[in-house]
């Protein structure tokens, strides 16, 4: 009987703006078999605001195949659209 | 024993004559009829009224239900999810093949441990998996359960998604502060998301001026969503002034606000939280 842990990025999901939701899940396993699984959920947005001044966005702890679709997905014309959407939506 | 036995050529029992029946009987009581005037077989009746009918007493107590089984003769170390019996149905417009079908699974390498699965077609000859019930009785359906609408898949009465977890609040999306709570817990049903927050420090690190909660599950829709702070501790706020939060649309953050009766509504700063505050939260919010 061994137990082991595993923790996966099992969902990332693509938002029409850009945003990556990108859920992980912890599993804790024995013999190979899941005996309990529990999510831990972030938003990696496309586009970074400091005071007045967007930019981007620090990826570099991110999963491997998170960075690579945020990577292909924030082109500039999406940086562009999510800065724009969100100075909008600024209260 | 006696024995009908054709070893060169294939045996037929014909029950000669125009709506003549076979029967088979045992012990003078009728067993198994074939019914030649209307092509159907009765079990335990003599008058099918369906192609295969089985007749037989179940008890009002429900103890000898009448019970067609379907049983694989394979036994051992199974492939976990290997359908090991299947009730199918199809027509002429699938050229014979399946439709649909009910498909009895191993749910695990133990053929002791199954579950059922149902498939149906949106295209020919291409059954899709759509609703399981595994060995422990969770039923998992994919695609969501259309609640109070017919029977119509309207998406508005569809509920096709239950999620719990947690996550990791922040202030200001600060990761250098020093946290002494930053704990989230949601739970999403369909999209709506409910979130409980707690979020405290004992230095601010980059934090400044005006104070947000960020670091939600997922990202808030188009609309406006409001909640207010239940439990506050070592803030710098006036006495019966309330924290309450507005989370604005497709932002994955609650703006703080201080509500004072007399002074009115006012951002929740740095110097409001100080350097030891720590904000419990709960809110309700459409995911996008």
């Amino acid at each position: 009987m061994a137990l082991s842990k595993e923790t996966v990025v099992d969902k990332i999901e693509v938002l029409e703006k850009g945003q990556v939701q990108v859920r992980t899940a912890t599993r804790v396993m024995e013999d190979g078999v899941e005996l309990s699984s529990s999510f831990h959920r972030h938003v990696v947005v496309p586009s970074f605001k400091t005071g007045d001044t967007w930019g981007d966005t620090d990826i570099s702890g991110e999963d491997a195949r998170v960075q690579a679709i945020a990577t292909a997905t924030w082109t500039s014309a999406v940086k562009t659209a999510y800065q724009e959407m969100m100075d909008a939506n600024a209260i | 024993m006696s024995t009908i036995k054709s070893s060169a050529e294939n045996l037929t029992l014909n029950a000669d004559g125009a709506n003549n029946d076979v029967i088979i009987q045992s012990n003078g009581s009728t067993k198994v009829t074939v019914d030649g005037q209307n092509s159907r077989v009765g079990i335990g009746t003599t008058a099918p009224s369906e192609i295969l009918e089985v007749q037989g007493a179940s008890g009002l107590d429900g103890a000898t239900p009448p019970t067609i089984k379907i049983h694989s003769t394979s036994s051992g170390t199974w492939t976990d999810n290997a359908t090991f019996a299947k009730l199918a149905f199809g027509s002429e417009d699938t050229t014979g093949g399946i439709a649909c079908s009910i498909n009895a699974f191993v749910d695990s390498t133990s053929g002791n441990n199954s579950g059922l699965s149902f498939y149906t077609s949106a295209s020919a000859n291409s059954p899709t998996e759509n609703v399981r019930i595994a060995k422990d009785g969770v039923m998992s359906v994919p695609n969501g359960i259309e609640l109070g609408s017919g029977l119509d898949g309207t998406a508005a009465n569809t509920l096709d998604d239950y999620e719990e977890g947690t996550f990791t609040p922040r202030f200001n999306t600060s990761t250098n502060a020093t946290y002494t709570h930053s704990q989230g817990m949601y739970t999403k049903v369909g999209n709506t998301v409910s979130v409980q927050i707690d979020v405290g420090i004992s230095a601010f690190g980059s934090i400044s001026g005006v104070i947000n909660i960020s670091g939600l599950p997922f990202t808030t829709g188009a609309g406006f969503s409001s909640g207010n702070a239940g439990w506050g501790g070592n803030l710098a706020i006036t006495a019966g002034n309330i924290v309450s939060g507005l989370l604005d649309a497709s932002t994955t953050r609650i703006n703080l606000y201080v509500w004072s009766a007399t002074t009115g509504v006012t951002n929740f700063s740095v110097s409001n939280l100080s350097a030891d505050g720590r904000i419990m939260f709960t809110t309700t919010y459409i995911a996008a």
